[in-house]
């Protein structure tokens, strides 16, 4: 019942390597993408944000995937004490996210220069998007 | 390691780029310098899960604090706070640090289950560590969780002193724990960023790609130099860190107006 035996540790250990490297790996290929796909003009110069800003919200939710993992593996070890922890801790991060997008504050309007539409079309409303547009 | 300290600088101070998107890059760089950087740590069993996602209940409550505060904060306020806080990590690093003595008195209650066993290289064998002082090591994350979501930096060199001197962990265990933490108190903050619209993709992307690269060899010098190197590679840096941030400071004050 030793919690810290090392063959359990290396089990946990080894998958979250796994998890965090790949999701590493695919975040970059992401940004990589969006961003050749920017510079060589392939696509639209849309596509290419949009692939990079899918490779930072993958980068993002890793973390937060990690701890999900985690909260998973204790309970399935009946570790309950250490899985309650991580389901809180994934409670705080989607807190302070929501937290994020209720105080948008004026960084939108104070950096909306030459990407600004497209910034405004992630992140506001499309009858938004369609101002910006008018006044840009 | 570290990379994010001299992300927000550079990009506010020599490309004119706006403090809250250069925060946003930088906070987005810390997440990739250390998902980038954990699986060689993970392996090596030198990260201790239990004790990170302990830690983690701090220093997420901090980021999610940070992020309140940071629309209200003066940033050169922060940039002088935050040089005196690298200045007393620094002299806690360069103090000899005490050996850790398994003295016989009995482990302390629930956090005797964060205690673990790490191989050391350079010892050749495997090395039992306990973790003392768990309270003021969560106060402590607090503070680093919050400093990490207000300047969008990793805070490691806040996290490292902690665990050394509150938690008393071996230097590697730290550092790799740390470095494990940082990327989920990192994303506390950056979800919220992104929400705002402070994370903007053609300066954070390239610098997500440039902070992996960095860990990745970053990751692989830290499992061969030996811990008093480790030690004082770090004195330095905080060092350097604490003259940079003096000079952001008063540069940011002085900038304001032009």
């Amino acid at each position: 019942m030793t919690i810290s035996a090392p063959a359990i540790v290396d089990r946990l250990n080894g998958r979250l390597a796994w998890l965090l490297g790949v999701g590493t790996w695919a975040s970059c290929g992401l940004i990589v993408t969006g961003m050749i796909l920017s510079v060589s003009g392939a696509g639209s110069r849309g596509a290419g944000a949009q692939f990079v800003s899918a490779g930072i919200v993958l980068l993002i939710a890793l973390p937060a995937l990690r701890v999900a993992m985690m909260g998973v593996w204790f309970l399935l070890s009946r570790d309950l004490d250490f899985a309650l922890i991580a389901a809180f801790v994934l409670a705080i991060i989607l807190v302070s996210a929501l937290l994020g997008a209720g105080a948008a504050v004026a960084v939108g309007p104070r950096t909306r220069g030459a990407h600004g539409a497209q910034l405004a079309r992630s992140f506001t409303s499309s009858t938004k998007a369609t101002a910006a547009g008018q006044g840009g | 390691m570290a990379s994010g300290i001299f992300i927000v600088p550079i990009l506010t101070m020599f490309l004119g780029v706006d403090m809250h998107v250069a925060i946003g890059a930088s906070i987005i760089s810390v997440i990739g310098c250390s998902c980038g950087s954990a699986a060689p740590f993970l392996r090596e069993r030198l990260t201790n899960a239990r004790l990170a996602i302990v830690l983690e209940t701090a220093t997420t409550l901090g980021a999610a604090c940070g992020v309140l505060l940071s629309g209200v904060v003066p940033v050169p306020v922060l940039y002088a706070i935050f040089a005196i806080v690298l200045l007393v990590s620094a002299w806690q690093m360069r103090l000899p640090r005490a050996v850790v003595t398994v003295d016989g008195s009995p482990t302390r209650g629930w956090a005797r289950r964060l205690d673990a066993v790490y191989p050391d290289r350079t010892l050749g064998h495997d090395v039992a560590y306990r973790v003392d002082r768990l309270p003021a090591g969560l106060g402590l994350m607090y503070g680093a969780g919050l400093l990490s979501a207000l300047l969008g930096i990793g805070s490691g060199v806040l996290k490292i002193p902690a665990m050394d001197t509150a938690l008393r962990l071996p230097i590697k265990v730290s550092s790799a724990t740390s470095n494990f933490m940082i990327g989920v108190t990192a994303a506390a903050s950056a979800g919220a960023y992104f929400m705002r619209g402070a994370i903007r993709p053609e300066i954070a992307g390239p610098i997500a790609l440039g902070s992996v690269a960095g860990a990745l060899l970053g990751a692989r010098l830290l499992m061969v130099v030996s811990a008093d190197k480790l030690r004082l590679f770090f004195v330095a840096v905080l060092l350097a860190l604490a003259v940079q941030m003096s000079f952001a400071a008063l540069g940011v004050h002085a900038g304001i107006g032009g």
